[in-house]
């Protein structure tokens, strides 16, 4: 069989969406208020070593998984611990963005529609693309992302006349503390969720550099969400950004082209459920990898039911209501830290002195 | 008693058949010529059309030989001509070992002559027009190739039409079909290999390709995949078109197909391989990218600003018919506030009379509407001209008066009916997921609407054709990938075949194209 593979823009394409997910629905941090967008700078700073260690371990083991490397570098059980982290943070966090996007549905467009349904949409979808070619989820990626990206200029040009200026003054209003906190939880949510992408690896073309692809998809989708926030600051002010849950589609709803077009949020939908459906995909191809890989299974796209009904349990029983998730959401990059930072520090320290003495034959 | 009868006969006739289909299969023949005729006849019982016609020489009454063929596939003035005339007066007919060649090289004047022992080979070519000349005293016979079939004359494919270039089209007889082809390519690199298919019907196949463009990969899986074919008739190509599809549920083609010579050439060029089927029209090309659902032969032979405008048209024409009437019911159901008020009390107006729900009255729309095409493609030319007024008169604006339909959904309806009509290519995949995306915005709204589309996206980016993927999106936006997909590149710029297909790529040399620019 011909293994499997993404080209290097398939790859940023499917990443991009994948920092997209939720963001796009939940819009950013909001706490720095009108100098949220600072803290997003901050915050794709703050993420750019952090990619980079990301992309240094892929480099360090060209054309594996995570899930292989772990158990070379820390042996059977340390790797198996390290392992089992990851599938259950990748689980974990699809099953915690369906959650956020049914609850939006609920609240937005699905007035009367039981959550469970929006749930199992999506997951059709996501079981049905991880159970295809990974080629096929990278093909996703270029033909959805220009979708979304023309869909934000088009939103962009039809709300220049709502722009107010003064919505974004005065600037660093707030102490220099509370915009670099928020830059952190940007950090955590979602530049750095892209850690889920090292257990793809085996994906990515060897030749490929590893650097490329995660910096360009870096650079894309915070120069995206630079543009969000600056859209939704600029329309909405601060106290409107801050009082709604889902900042973009509170937006959507100004924007009107005369007498025809108006109220264009339902539209706005259709993005959300695109890049939804990216994210979620990914994380049930991780979470079913890693569970191939715990059960010693060939074929982890056997897997990808079980984890899709996995990540819908967890996802209806982990909240009882919109303001748990949101509290959640809260504490999450404490939450998100051991996963997202000190697991892959270790694996990459670990490799870099492996490496260097020559210990782990490639 | 009668049934016990009844059941040995059947039991004696079943031994029989198998016996004849075994010595078929095996079977040689006999040295006398008598043991040779009855043995035909017992394979032929029963059946009038089948022929057998003894001969005698005037000067050498030892040399006795018989012809055998079917009546109507043959061609009466030949076999009287050069068969039985120079059998009957020649000569110089001795009885020796080297008789048979003897025969076929001098006394027998016909192009096309073949030597065979086998009884299975007699049984196909006689069924085919051949006639088969006995000889007494000789286990061999001769096959002559003396076939008269009528034919249909070649016309303009009705489902085709164009209005520049070529006209011709193919027809049911493959030796014609074949010459269209070679005619228009005239090279010693164009191949043609002969198949034959269906245990009963042996209908023959030829696979055209040019060797030196073509990929051997493909060629080969194309032959594997032909070899597994298994079925007592092949009467159109869409047998075979289903009998080796990739993705065998989906709607959508995974092999391309046409009734026009120049098309297949076209193709041939590109490096596809053509199968051409005795009987069908229909010319098979593989493999199959998904944008030649879109693609038309006029789109190279007219300017290239309209035909790039006409190939995105049709483009949008698949999207909008999928996705409109489900759009407008996930507008009317869910999401009222898209429309402007004055548009939308007007909408409410309208629908206050009507007696069904919104869906229920999209869905007996479009069927009527597919009622009314397929009528109207069926129907004798006769009667045709009432269907449109029948169409539009009362089913469109009697019934809107009537008030049993919306005016608005007779507008989406028509629209969405039209702009199918558009790319004739993929009318399953639009019948399917237009229903499709009809429930789901039903129940579920613009989400649904969404949920749908990604399916039918990543089931449409999954397609393959012998191996090779439909829809190339790598990501590298070259000129060169994109010259002949959403829109159509002059032909000066047609510089390279289709990196998927093909390894020779180059289809202009550097020198010429310098000169054309």
């Amino acid at each position: 069989m011909r293994k499997e593979s993404m080209t290097s823009r398939q790859a940023i394409s499917v990443i991009v969406l994948f920092i997209f997910g939720s963001t796009i629905i939940l819009g950013l941090n909001t706490e720095p208020k009108q100098d949220s967008w600072i803290s997003l700078i901050i915050g794709i700073i703050l993420s750019l070593p952090l990619v980079l260690m990301y992309a240094r371990i892929i480099k360090l083991f060209p054309g594996e998984s995570l899930y292989n490397i772990t158990e070379r570098l820390l042996g059977k059980v340390g790797g198996t611990i390290i392992n089992i982290m990851i599938t259950w943070y990748a689980i974990h966090l699809g099953s915690l963005v369906l959650r956020n996007f049914s609850e939006y549905a609920e609240i937005s467009i699905l007035l009367h529609t039981p959550q469970i349904i929006v749930m199992i949409s999506i997951i059709f979808i996501a079981v049905y693309t991880a159970k295809m070619n990974i080629e096929i989820l990278g093909k996703w990626g270029i033909f959805v992302l220009p979708i979304i990206l023309i869909m934000v200029i088009i939103t962009l040009i039809l709300s220049i006349g709502d722009y107010n200026i003064n919505n974004l003054f005065p600037i660093m209003e707030h102490s220099f503390k509370k915009v670099f906190d928020g830059g952190f939880k940007i950090l955590a949510f979602p530049l750095a969720e892209t850690v889920l992408i090292l257990p793809l690896a085996d994906f990515f073309k060897k030749t490929d550099s590893s650097y490329k692809i995660y910096i360009s998809s870096l650079i894309i989708a915070g120069f995206t969400l630079l543009i969000i926030i600056f859209r939704n600051l600029l329309i909405l002010g601060t106290p409107l950004m801050t009082l709604s849950y889902f900042p973009t589609f509170t937006a959507a709803r100004i924007i009107e082209l005369g007498e025809f077009l108006s109220r264009i949020e339902g539209v706005i939908t259709i993005n959300f459920v695109l890049a939804e459906i990216t994210k979620v995909t990914i994380c049930l191809i991780v979470g079913a990898k890693g569970m191939a890989k715990l059960f010693n299974i060939k074929n982890y796209k056997n897997l990808a039911l079980p984890v899709g009904l996995l990540i819908i349990t967890l996802s209806l029983t982990q909240f009882s209501n919109v303001f748990q998730m949101f509290d959640f959401i809260k504490i999450y990059h404490i939450y998100a830290f051991p996963f997202q930072i000190i697991i892959p520090m270790i694996i990459w320290v670990v490799g870099e002195i492996k490496t260097k003495n020559n210990k782990v034959v490639t | 008693m009668a049934k016990d009868r009844k059941e040995q006969k059947k039991k004696i006739i079943d031994k029989k058949v198998s016996q004849i289909n075994n010595s078929l299969n095996k079977g040689t023949l006999f040295n006398n010529l008598k043991d040779n005729l009855s043995y035909m006849k017992e394979l032929f019982v029963d059946d009038d059309l089948f022929i057998i016609r003894e001969i005698e020489n005037n000067f050498n009454p030892s040399f006795r030989c018989a012809i055998a063929y079917c009546e109507g596939l043959i061609n009466p003035n030949i076999i009287n001509e050069s068969i039985i005339k120079p059998l009957m007066i020649s000569k110089n007919i001795k009885k020796d070992d080297t008789l048979i060649d003897h025969l076929a090289k001098r006394i027998i004047q016909l192009y096309n002559i073949k030597k065979t022992k086998i009884i299975k080979d007699i049984v196909e070519s006689v069924t085919y027009g051949d006639v088969i000349l006995f000889i007494d005293g000789i286990a061999e016979v001769l096959i002559l190739n003396v076939k008269k079939f009528e034919a249909r004359s070649l016309t303009e494919p009705e489902n085709e039409k164009i209005l520049i270039g070529p006209r011709e089209g193919f027809i049911e007889f493959l030796p014609t079909n074949l010459s269209l082809i070679r005619r228009r390519l005239r090279t010693n690199k164009l191949k043609f290999k002969y198949l034959s298919f269906g245990d009963k019907t042996n209908t023959q196949a030829c696979i055209c390709y040019i060797d030196g463009i073509v990929d051997n990969k493909i060629l080969t899986e194309l032959y594997k995949r032909l070899k597994k074919i298994k079925i007592d008739g092949v009467i159109d190509t869409n047998y075979i078109t289903e009998l080796i599809k990739d993705n065998r549920f989906s709607p959508y083609r995974t092999t391309g197909y046409t009734e026009k010579p120049d098309v297949v050439v076209g193709k041939l060029l590109e490096g596809r391989i053509a199968i051409v089927l005795d009987g069908s029209p229909i010319v098979l090309t593989i493999p199959y990218f998904f944008v030649e659902n879109f693609q038309t032969s006029e789109d190279y032979y007219m300017n290239f600003y309209y035909t790039s405008f006409v190939r995105i048209l049709r483009i949008l024409g698949y999207f909008f018919s999928i996705t409109v009437p489900a759009f407008y019911l996930a507008i009317i159901a869910f999401h009222q506030e898209l429309l402007p008020t004055p548009l939308f009390i007007n909408i409410a107006l309208e629908r206050q009379t009507v007696p069904l729900p919104t869906t229920l009255e999209m869905i007996v729309l479009l069927t009527v509407f597919d009622i009314l095409k397929e009528a109207g493609e069926r129907m004798p030319k006769g009667i045709g001209q009432s269907l449109p007024i029948v169409g539009a008169i009362v089913i469109g604006q009697a019934a809107v008066e009537a008030k049993l339909v919306a005016g608005p959904m007779i507008i989406i309806v028509t629209f969405t009916g039209i702009t199918s009509l558009l790319i004739p290519k993929l009318n399953a995949p639009i019948i399917i997921f237009q229903i499709m995306l009809l429930l789901l915005s039903t129940t579920l709204g613009l989400f649904g609407l969404t949920i749908g589309l990604s399916y039918i996206i990543i089931h449409t980016l999954n397609l393959k054709s012998f191996g090779i993927s439909q829809i190339n999106l790598t990501g590298e936006f070259k000129y060169q990938t994109l010259k002949d997909t959403i829109f159509r590149a002059p032909w000066w710029q047609m510089k390279k075949r289709p990196k998927q297909i093909t390894k020779n790529q180059i289809r202009m040399q550097q020198t010429e194209a310098k000169q054309n620019v």
